[in-house]
C-alpha cells in the first residue's frame, strides 16, 4: 500500500497521497525536492498544495492554507510528505519491504 | 568528467514515462500505474516474476513430453528399422503436478509395487511346490 498522511479538518477526513500522475503535475508546475532546501518559502506550500491532488483535487486553495497553518510539526510533516512523494518513484526499483504504515497527523488549533 | 558533458539526472516524470510501457506490457493499466495506488507496481513486478516462472516450467514440461514423442518413436524412427517395427506407446496419461496427482501418483506406485511383489512371491511359492512335488515323486 501506498503510504499516506491522514488528518480530519472540520468533520471533513483527509488523506494526502501522491500519484505518479500529481509527482507529474507538480514538476510541470515547477517543483523540485531540492528546491526544500533552497526556496521553502515557494517550494513548501506548493509542495503541500500537491499532495491534495490525488484525493482532494478540488480543495480550494484558502482551505489547504488554512489546514497548514494550523498543523503542528511542520518539520516532520514535511520530512514526511517528502517520504510519501519519492515512494512512486522508489517503488519502481525496491523490492517489498515491512510496511511501516500510515502517518495520522492532528489537526492543532492556534 | 570524462567526456567534459555535464550529466542531468532525470526527473521523477522522465522515470515514469520510460518505465510505464514496461509495466504496461506485463498487464498494468495506463490509469493503474499514472493514478492508481503507487506501491502497485511491486505487486506487477512479482506477478511478472510468477509467471515468468510458470512459463518456464510449461515450456520444460512440454520439451518432456516433446522428448517422450519422440522417444516412443524411436523403434520405427531411422533408417534401419526392421520391417514390421511398431513405436512404444506413448506415456497414456499427463504427468503429475498438482500436489494431490503427485500423491495419487506415488499411491498408485506403491501399489503396483506391492501387487508385483505379492505376484513374484506367488510364483515363487508355485515354483518351489512344483519343484517339491516333482522332488517328493522320485522314487
Amino acid at each position: 500500500m501506498a503510504k499516506v498522511i491522514e488528518f480530519t479538518y472540520k468533520d471533513k477526513d483527509y488523506t494526502l497521497e501522491f500519484t505518479r500522475k500529481t509527482v507529474e503535475r507538480l514538476e510541470k508546475e515547477g517543483f523540485s525536492l531540492s528546491d526544500l532546501g533552497t526556496k521553502p518559502m515557494t517550494a513548501i506550500p506548493l509542495f503541500f498544495r500537491g499532495a491534495f491532488y490525488a484525493n482532494h483535487r478540488f480543495e480550494k486553495q484558502e482551505v489547504i492554507d488554512e489546514i497548514f497553518k494550523k498543523l503542528p510539526d511542520k518539520d516532520e510533516l514535511v520530512q514526511q510528505l517528502g517520504v510519501i512523494y519519492s515512494q512512486p518513484f522508489s517503488d519502481l526499483f525496491d523490492e517489498p519491504e515491512e510496511d511501516e504504515g500510515n502517518v495520522s497527523w492532528k489537526v492543532g488549533k492556534k | 568528467m570524462e567526456s567534459g558533458k555535464e550529466i542531468i539526472p532525470l526527473s521523477y516524470s522522465e522515470v515514469f514515462e520510460k518505465h510505464c510501457p514496461y509495466y504496461m506490457a506485463i498487464g498494468m493499466s495506463y490509469d493503474d500505474f499514472w493514478n492508481g495506488d503507487c506501491s502497485l507496481v511491486r505487486v506487477y513486478r512479482q506477478k511478472a516474476k510468477l509467471e515468468l516462472s510458470m512459463q518456464n516450467r510449461l515450456l520444460w514440461m512440454q520439451g518432456r513430453y516433446i522428448y517422450d514423442a519422440v522417444g516412443a518413436l524411436t523403434p520405427v524412427l531411422h533408417a534401419f528399422a526392421k520391417q514390421g517395427a511398431k513405436p512404444h506407446k506413448y506415456i497414456e496419461k499427463p504427468y503429475p503436478i498438482t500436489e494431490e496427482e503427485l500423491k495419487a501418483e506415488e499411491e498408485r506406485r506403491i501399489a503396483e509395487q506391492r501387487k508385483q511383489f505379492r505376484e513374484s512371491m506367488i510364483r515363487l511359492a508355485e515354483e518351489s511346490a512344483k519343484k517339491f512335488k516333482k522332488g517328493g515323486d522320485r522314487p
